[in-house]
């Protein structure tokens, strides 16, 4: 019986918005609890359901542990958002639509973490991307057109591309399309290329991230955080699933990917510093993020030996970056719309040090393990790099603190209702809390106590410390070309619109002289009715002196 | 004369024969109108799913009048001309009801549903048409009974429309009937059979075959709009909702595609395609009109025009299909003729909706139309998305056979105009969707539809919905047997064993 | 035989009996008529198996005897004349608008008189005799319009009369070469000698004049678009036809075949520029009887493209496929022309044009000429349809023949053009009242009829086409 809860995962969300549609308003209160299948599925683990009776292979439902993690966070990130939703969004006069597309999105991104065939996949995502389109431009104003019109337009691409990808992996694998095959199946080039791109447009890490710095800040927060919190995470985990193990062209592209990613971390990092509301700043730390995880992955491919470790390091960091930035946005919002108590403002310090890489939370211990197996590897000579890299999200991370507290200012004197506090005082607390309750997380982090560990993920952040501390006394500010500055990407996305409105084809006419040739078929009709007579005997003579001369 | 030999003419009379009658009713015998009709649907399902229950069995069905000399009249029921008439029957249902909504107070209705029924006669004929000549009989008939439907407003716009629409058809159906001839002089008019019955000539008559295949290709490829062919399907928007469903959906594009079907499979055979190298012009022509359509369709400002131009591009995802002579793709190209029906459909009779209920014909009019209409809307979109091909709409299905169908077979490229056209598709279905849910709307929603129970008449809202339905559940049950996409398998499983 | 003669002599005693008594006229005719179409039946019953029966006239034996010959084609051709003036007779007597005056009935007597033995006649001064006749007839019935069809109908006096002087040159020269003039006589002893040349000539240019056949067809459609409505049906319908089964004569059982071989190519391409010229004249003109008219131009081009191909390539498939055209043009015709006059007489006006909204006004008319056009155009399942795919297939079998199926082709599609160009008018809403007109249902029945034929033709396509192969070797 419980096998059928995975049916029941991704099914909640869809019979939550078919009560929607029904019941309408009365309802959405309570709609936070389409995730609980979810949780009770992590909870329970049950075997996975096999769906053959839909269609030849499709099965959903994972024992591993990856999935579970990924789907717990996801889960509880969703449903803690849905909980501040129900409150933040309560004055929204098109709150039906947000709560119809917020619920497919949640259908869409639980199905893709259960789905174990690349087909209920890519049904996941493509419900997760279009539906997510609903949440960015929710506020309908310029701003949010603009930026979801670019988002839509690498999403579809992304998606066409991913696409793309799937059928040239299901041609491969014989028409077999569920991961297990295909984790031991070798990768070609052009499929590799279209599943990095089309997968990687959706994770948004650099360089496909244009989209996600401009789509983030604009939607709703408790949008905005799941969008970065857990949606984001599905284009790494698809990565993961679909390609292989151990692929000799995955591990010798595993050297630019980690230079790629760490670029990006570090690229992301300061153009968010230039970025002037928080909810931007926290978008690019996101992009950032996105490449810590892009790291793993390569790292990934390039010692498939150490597979185990890493797998845990990309899990323990996907968990952490979700439940962290999902409780940074939440705040980003409600710093806007609220007055915090100064207690509430240390519980907020806690994801964003996370993030930072503080030991004993979420971040540092994920953080920890990561450099841990990265220290055996290939790459051990990169490894100040990657503190450069924990710097820079340490700064960038105080920068977003420092603007919510700025937004303090202009926000109304009240306090937050508690369905917006408490939800967000979960995550916060979870990013400190997780490691003493998980025990995938806690033996990283019991193991990695030593004081050289503490003091290796110590310094960004003290160093990060001291240099904001610096700029704030100097009164630094980001200069005005820098902060003005508008994505070339939005440019191009305007004229794709405009191009598609009006594409350059001719339009073949043709003009005929009507009046000339109407003139002309007079004459000869007239030519022709005058004499039926003569023209007749004149024919016959005609033809009879032509029968003469053959004849002759 | 047993039952299996009568039940393909019954099921062609169970409409035609209504249809007479209806042609004689004066206008205001409304009721008796609606009663015929909705009997020769009811009986014409009956008939279907008899038949359907015996093809599945492995009973065949056949009737034979004599014609001409060694070219008998024979419809005969098999696994591929079931898919066509069941997607015909099932999309008839709907359209039925949807034009005795739409069509409530016009005048000429005799008119409309003799001709509408003959249509829908004509289009089963031609589905279980045993052999060419009998194709080619119902072709034409079609041709005929749908002239007066397209030009049923009789303003000047739609005559000019019905004249374009004759040009092109009477020409196609010029071009096929010298095809046919041309066969028929070559190697007589035997019945289609799996695998084509020109394999000994392919040898001596190479050149002549090729002509042939070119005048019947050309012929059909005007119904089916294949480029540069396609001129007439735009126009013949003019025509009312129901009527631009049906031609869009069934009757005529799909009869086309259908007809390629057949002359690929049933009458030259894949190896017969192959030795020839016939496949190959077709495949180019197919994919160069899926992208063309789609690159026209953005152009439009009309909601209807743009769907037209859409489905010059969606109708050649079949014959993209069938020309890649592998068996995945022609599954996708099969499935894709009922897909696309029922998807078109959808959007056709949303459209349908728009200009009945709000007067709403141009795309920026539909702003904000969410709100006003939203099952409608919700029915648009789902249309729109599956066009573009998103699970678990019934595009999606259609999309990945034919992207493994053209993998399977070795045209990569292939994929590459799949991938295009569904970007494209997206680049002009998105907006509308847009438009319909987030745009601002315009000013008649201050009027919103308080008084009424639904958004619009009930009997132009049950057709939608009910096709929208269907394409979602035919896209998620897929794998099953009684899918489009399982009945598919069956008849390239039964047809065309490789 | 005997059946055969009934079938000619009751006509002509008709003819002759209303035009000395004048009893009562339009019962007398169709008595006439039916008498003539059971005779008819009954020729065809005896023949039909493939058998020929002769009539040596006066009981002399050939040469010096006039011969009448009925075999199975002259058996089908009478019964469709007889059948054909039985309808329009009965038409006529319904709708006295449609005949131009009481003198009608006589003439149209004679004029079925003049066919009937046309067909049965098997020499060639008795075909010329015949031939006269049917020509002043016919030029007396155009006359009947009035006043608007004197010029036409004298255009046809002198032009007919030219042509009959043309074949009676032929037939004097033949006589003077050979000495007999039966048909069969003179083809055993024929050669491809000048004299026999230039009669033949002389003989098809005056055939070709009378048949209106291209390009010597400049007098008809002023003829008959301008007879009354009965009139042009019979004309069209019939008449032209005479000509033509002469000229079939003539160049299958007459002429040497080395002849027939060089001259098909001749009649094929007139016969392919009638199909363009007639079809492209019917398109742009603007008065619906004329478009009718051009109608028969044109399709009289596939008889005489037919009668050509089937000469050059002495092939039997093809003379089949010609009778056929010509029966199937003759009920589609007769429709197509009594449904214009109802068009015309009813919604009063000449022009193409004045259709607009028919198709509600007169549904059943506007029925009629699309049934009739379709089968013109050659549509399955048609009569015409089965004659086109007759005159194809020979056609297709060598790629080298497949100009021809090009002027096929473009024939089609010219018919498909004019015949739906009225369609469309009829199918237009512009004036949303219509006219207040109530149609004679019987006669708009009776022209349906038919039209329904042609299409009837199809269900016995398959026995037909077979039989006609056999029976016009």
């Amino acid at each position: 019986m419980s096998v059928w809860l995975w049916l029941l995962v991704p099914l909640a969300p869809l019979l939550a918005a078919a009560l929607l549609v029904w019941c309408r308003e009365r309802v959405i209160g309570g709609l936070w609890l389409a995730c609980l299948p979810a949780l009770l599925a992590v909870w329970q683990a049950p075997a996975p359901l096999d769906l053959a009776w839909v269609g030849e292979g499709i099965r959903w439902g994972g024992e591993d542990a990856l999935t579970r993690a990924w789907l717990g966070f996801t889960a509880v990130l969703w449903g803690s958002a849905g909980v501040f939703a129900a409150s933040s969004q309560r004055e929204d006069a098109r709150r039906l639509r947000f709560w119809c597309f917020w619920l497919l999105a949640l259908a869409g991104n639980l199905l893709l973490i259960v789905a174990a065939d690349a087909l209920s996949f890519y049904l996941g995502f493509s419900l997760m991307s279009l539906s997510a389109y609903g949440l960015i431009v929710h506020p309908g104003n310029a701003e949010a057109r603009r930026a979801g019109r670019l988002y839509l337009q690498l999403a579809v691409l992304g998606e066409m591309l991913l696409l793309a990808g799937l059928m040239l992996r299901s041609h491969a694998a014989g028409g077999a399309f569920d991961f297990s095959t295909w984790r031991e199946l070798p990768v070609d080039g052009p499929t590799l290329a279209l599943l990095l791109v089309g997968l990687g447009l959706k994770a948004g890490f650099w360089p496909l991230h244009v989209w996600l710095p401009l789509a983030h800040p604009v939607a709703p927060a408790p949008a905005s955080a799941v969008l970065s919190g857990a949606m984001l995470k599905a284009g790494i985990l698809g990565l993961w699933r679909a390609l292989p193990q151990d692929d000799p062209l995955l591990a010798a592209l595993a050297q630019p990917l980690l230079a790629a990613g760490l670029f990006g971390a570090l690229y992301a990092a300061l153009l968010g510093l230039c970025a002037s509301r928080s909810k931007a700043v926290l978008a690019w730390s996101s992009v950032s993020q996105m490449g810590w995880l892009l790291m793993i992955l390569a790292l990934a491919w390039r010692h498939p030996a150490q597979e185990m470790l890493l797998v845990t390091a990309l899990m323990l960091f996907g968990v952490h970056h979700g439940l962290a930035k999902g409780a940074l946005f939440l705040a980003a919002g409600m710093t806007h719309e609220a007055r915090l108590p100064n207690a509430a403002w240390l519980l907020l310090a806690l994801p964003a040090l996370a993030l930072a890489g503080l030991p004993l939370s979420t971040g540092g211990t994920a953080k920890a393990a990561l450099k841990a197996v990265w220290y055996e590897g290939a790459f051990a000579a990169w490894l100040p790099l990657l503190s450069l890299a924990g710097f820079a999200t340490s700064i960038l991370l105080l920068r977003a603190l420092w603007l919510m507290r700025l937004d303090q200012g202009q926000a109304p004197k009240r306090r937050p209702p508690p369905a917006q506090w408490l939800p967000w005082a979960l995550l916060c607390s979870l990013s400190l809390l997780l490691p003493w309750l998980w025990p995938a997380l806690r033996r990283p982090m019991l193991e990695h106590l030593g004081l050289a560990d503490l003091w290796a993920l110590l310094w960004p952040l003290l160093l990060a410390v001291v240099a904001a501390e610096i700029a704030v006394r100097r009164g630094w500010r980001v200069p005005r070309r820098l902060a003005g500055m508008r994505s070339p990407a939005l440019g191009l996305s305007l004229r794709l619109k405009r191009l598609c409105t009006r594409p350059p084809l001719p339009e073949l006419t043709l003009h005929p002289d009507r009046a000339g040739w109407r003139r002309r078929e007079r004459r000869w009709n007239h030519l022709w009715r005058r004499d039926a007579l003569a023209l007749s005997a004149w024919l016959m003579a005609l033809v009879l002196c032509l029968g003469w001369v053959w004849g002759g | 004369m047993s039952w299996t030999s009568l039940l393909p003419l019954a099921i062609v009379l169970s409409s035609l024969v209504p249809g007479l009658i209806i042609f004689t009713l004066r206008e205001e015998q409304q009721r008796l109108r609606v009663t015929l009709n909705l009997a020769g649907v009811a009986l014409k399902v009956v008939l279907v799913a008899a038949m359907l229950i015996g093809v599945s069995d492995g009973l065949t069905f056949r009737f034979s009048l004599p014609f001409l000399p060694g070219a008998p009249l024979v419809l005969q029921g098999d696994a591929l001309s079931l898919l066509f008439v069941t997607l015909s029957t099932v999309l008839w249902l709907a359209t039925t009801v949807y034009a005795i909504g739409y069509l409530e107070d016009s005048p000429l209705r005799s008119r409309f549903f003799g001709y509408f029924s003959l249509c829908v006669s004509a289009t089963v004929g031609l589905a279980l048409a045993g052999n060419l000549v009998t194709f080619l009989l119902f072709y034409e008939l079609l041709t005929l009974a749908t002239f007066p439907l397209v030009v049923h407003r009789g303003t000047p716009e739609s005559l000019r429309a019905g004249r374009v629409y004759l040009a092109y058809t009477v020409g196609g159906g010029t071009l096929v009937l010298m095809g046919v001839a041309l066969l028929h002089a070559l190697a007589g008019s035997p019945d289609f059979q799996p695998g084509g019955y020109l394999d000994g000539l392919v040898e001596e008559r190479g050149p002549s075959l090729r002509v042939a295949f070119a005048l019947l290709v050309l012929g059909l490829g005007v119904k089916a709009a294949l480029i540069p062919l396609h001129g007439w399907l735009p126009k013949a928007m003019v025509a009312p909702a129901p009527v631009s469903a049906l031609l869009h959906a069934v009757a005529v594009v799909k009869t086309g595609a259908f007809g390629i079907v057949r002359v690929v499979y049933d009458v030259y055979g894949a190896e017969a395609m192959e030795a020839l190298a016939l496949a190959r012009p077709l495949l180019w022509l197919a994919a160069a009109t899926i992208l063309f359509g789609s690159l026209r369709a953005l152009q439009q400002s009309e909601l209807k025009r743009r769907l037209a131009y859409s489905t010059v591009s969606q109708v050649s995802y079949i014959t993209l299909g069938v020309a890649l002579l592998g068996p995945l793709a022609v599954v996708g190209g099969l499935v894709h003729l009922a897909h696309q029906g029922l998807m078109k459909v959808t959007l056709f009779y949303c459209a349908g909706n728009f200009a009945e209920t709000l007067g709403v014909h141009r795309i920026r009019e539909m702003n904000g139309i969410g709100r006003r209409m939203p099952l409608t809307m919700t029915a648009f979109t789902v249309g729109a998305l599956g066009m573009i091909g998103v699970p678990p709409i019934a595009g999606f299905i259609s999309k990945w056979y034919l992207g493994s169908g053209a993998l399977e077979v070795g045209q990569d490229w292939v994929l590459l105009v799949l991938l295009g056209s569904a970007l494209l598709n997206a680049a002009y279905f998105l907006p509308l969707v847009w438009r319909g849910w987030f745009a601002t709307p315009a000013d008649w929603h201050a009027d919103n539809w308080a008084g009424e129970r639904w958004e619009t008449h009930w009997l132009l809202l049950l057709p939608v919905v009910f096709t929208a339905l269907a394409s979602v559940l035919v896209g998620i049950l897929a794998g099953t047997a009684i899918s489009p996409l399982g009945w598919a398998r069956l008849i390239v499983d039964r047809e065309f064993p490789r | 035989m005997n059946a055969a003669l009934l079938s000619l002599f009751a006509p002509l005693a008709g003819g002759l009996l209303l035009v000395l008594w004048r009893p009562a006229r339009a019962g007398l005719a169709l008595g006439v008529a039916l008498v003539s179409l059971l005779a008819a039946a009954a020729a065809l019953h005896q023949v039909a198996d493939g058998t020929r029966q002769w009539l040596e006239v006066g009981g002399w034996a050939p040469p010096l005897a006039i011969r009448l010959q009925l075999t199975p084609l002259s058996a089908l051709l009478l019964l469709f004349t007889a059948g054909l003036h039985l309808l329009v007779a009965v038409y006529a007597a319904r709708r006295p608008h449609a005949i131009g005056g009481a003198d009608f009935w006589p003439l149209a007597c004679l004029l079925h008189a003049a066919l009937a033995a046309l067909w049965l006649s098997a020499d060639l001064f008795n075909l010329y005799v015949t031939l006269e006749l049917l020509g002043l007839a016919a030029v007396a019935l155009v006359a009947l319009a009035g006043e608007k069809a004197q010029r036409p109908a004298l255009d046809y006096l002198l032009l007919s009369l030219a042509g009959s002087l043309a074949y009676l040159l032929g037939v004097a020269i033949l006589y003077g070469r050979y000495g007999v003039l039966d048909l069969f006589l003179l083809g055993e002893q024929a050669t491809a000698d000048a004299p026999t040349r230039l009669a033949l000539l002389l003989m098809t240019l005056g055939l070709m004049l009378k048949g209106a056949l291209w390009p010597l067809h400049l007098w008809l459609p002023a003829a008959h678009s301008s007879a009354p409505a009965a009139v042009s049906a019979l004309l069209s319908a019939l008449v032209v036809k005479g000509p033509l089964y002469i000229l079939w004569l003539l160049w299958t059982r007459l002429a040497p075949t080395e002849l027939a071989v060089q001259a098909g190519p001749l009649l094929a391409g007139a016969g392919a520029l009638a199909l363009l010229a007639g079809g492209w004249a019917a398109l742009r003109t603007p008065l619906l009887k004329s478009l009718v008219a051009y109608s028969t131009v044109a399709q009289l081009g596939y008889a005489l493209l037919a009668l050509g191909l089937a000469m050059h390539w002495q092939e039997p498939r093809l003379e089949a496929a010609l009778w056929l055209f010509v029966v199937a043009h003759g009920l589609a015709k007769v429709s197509m022309f009594l449904a214009a006059g109802e068009l015309q007489h009813t919604l009063g006006g000449k022009r193409v044009v004045t259709l607009k909204g028919a198709s509600q006004t007169l549904p059943v008319t506007m029925f009629t000429f699309v049934t009739a056009g379709v089968s013109l155009i050659g549509l399955p399942p048609s009569g015409g349809f089965l004659a086109k795919w007759l005159l194809l297939q020979p056609l297709l079998e060598r790629p080298q023949h497949w100009g021809w199926a090009l002027a096929v082709v473009l024939g089609t599609l010219m018919s498909a053009a004019y015949v739906f160009r009225v369609v469309a008018h009829g199918f237009d809403r512009a004036r949303p009242q219509p006219p207040q007109v109530r149609p004679d249902r019987f006669g708009q029945w009776l022209t349906l009829l038919p039209a329904l034929l042609v299409f009837g033709l199809a269900l016995i396509g398959e026995r037909m086409l077979p039989w006609l192969e056999g029976v016009s070797r």
